[in-house]
């Protein structure tokens, strides 16, 4: 009985007040936010920089974000004056004074007299950007095709059981079972909380089926494309692929570069001949569709993949 | 060239038997369709679309 009494009492609450060792944390978390926000409002600006298009995707970003001050006592700010004053029957809501300063600052012609904003500059790298780009898009109209897809495997959460790895405590759902049993004892509160009181969350494997797509990627390169078009096309294509890239596991990508004539390329060439000059021919776009025609029908004619040619010009 | 959409159209249309959808961008920084788009804009079909890119912030989605 000695034994089982230890055992009971081999679990405590502790009602320290953790808020201030999470500071760092919620700091983190605001600086965070603070970036997302800014990436948020730069977006089609960031996208669209040369540095990145033109780049093998390894690189950092920066981002301008506004820096934020920590609260602080300020004495005398501006040399202005700070209180306000009622006239001795003063109701709710009456506006007593002004901050003069709230006046904002920016840009403009002629010297100011206010302090300007200060920006600092937070790295992101091109895989956070592209998470946020892409967090919500997929592709369109894909269908269930034949089953024997690879299939990905996930976890998830979803279980609660008396057994399981400490780490993996539902510390709610103990509290709960012990309040209950208390409860149900007669002494209600949280105290003595049991092994039998326990809660683990545990984990399920999910296996989903993956789809496999095959997108055809077509790109005009002849003459006709002058700096802006082939800049804007590149830049498509430089994104379009890292979303299916990144999205999809099993995506295949046929590149087809055409001017008069049309021939299947290389991912590197392709994008190359977007940066490239091309000789001066008219394009013949028919020459394009039936080359993906043919794509499409000796490598994909099977039921496997959707297919998805997109083509620019 | 121009002789050329009228063929365009008809693959697209044989290659829409098979592919999800057929995507078309058009790099465009002008206020007039090209010929090619004015054949393609009488294509009615849901799978098919298409897009006038005419600034390059309108590169990717949103």
């Amino acid at each position: 009985m000695e034994f089982e009494s230890a055992r009971r009492h081999s679990f405590i609450v502790s009602r320290e007040d953790w808020s201030l060792h999470r500071k760092g944390y919620q700091d983190q978390a605001r600086h965070q936010q603070k970036v997302r926000e800014a990436i948020k409002q730069n977006l089609p600006d960031l996208i669209s920089e040369e540095s990145i298009v033109l780049s093998d995707g390894k690189q950092i970003i920066k981002v301008p974000i506004r820096s934020l001050d920590e609260y602080r006592f300020i004495y005398n700010y501006n040399k202005s004056k700070h209180v306000g004053q009622g006239d001795g029957d003063s109701q709710v809501g009456d506006v007593l004074g002004v901050d003069p300063s709230a006046r904002k600052g920016g840009a403009g012609e002629g010297a100011g007299d206010q302090p300007g904003e200060d920006v600092v500059e937070a790295d992101i790298s091109l895989a956070d950007l592209e998470s946020m780009l892409f967090e919500e898009l997929e592709l369109p109209y894909l269908q269930q095709k034949d089953k024997d897809q690879i299939e990905i495997t996930d976890i998830r959460f979803n279980d609660i059981r008396k057994k399981g790895i400490m780490s993996n405590i539902d510390k709610k759902r103990t509290i709960l079972e012990n309040l209950r049993r208390n409860a149900t004892a007669g002494q209600p509160g949280i105290h003595g909380i049991s092994p039998d009181d326990l809660r683990y969350k545990t984990w399920e494997e999910i296996v989903k089926p993956q789809s496999n797509a095959v997108i055809l990627a077509m790109m005009d390169t002849s003459g006709s494309m002058g700096s802006f078009e082939k800049y804007c096309a590149r830049s498509f294509f430089f994104w379009m692929t890292r979303f299916l890239r990144r999205q999809y596991e099993k995506v295949d990508i046929v590149f087809i570069a055409h001017h008069t004539e049309a021939k299947e390329v290389s991912e590197e060439e392709f994008l190359r001949a977007a940066k490239a000059a091309a000789r001066s021919a008219p394009p013949l776009m028919s020459k394009r569709s039936k080359l993906s025609t043919a794509a499409i029908r000796r490598r994909f004619t099977t039921s496997i993949r959707s297919i998805f040619p997109t083509a620019t010009i | 060239m121009t002789s050329d959409n009228e063929r365009c159209v008809r693959l697209i249309k044989e290659m829409l038997t098979r592919a999800n959808i057929f995507g078309y961008g058009e790099v465009n920084q002008y206020n007039r369709n090209s010929t090619l788009m004015t054949a393609y804009k009488n294509i009615n079909l849901p799978r098919f679309l298409y897009y006038v890119i005419r600034e390059k912030t309108k590169c990717t989605p949103r």
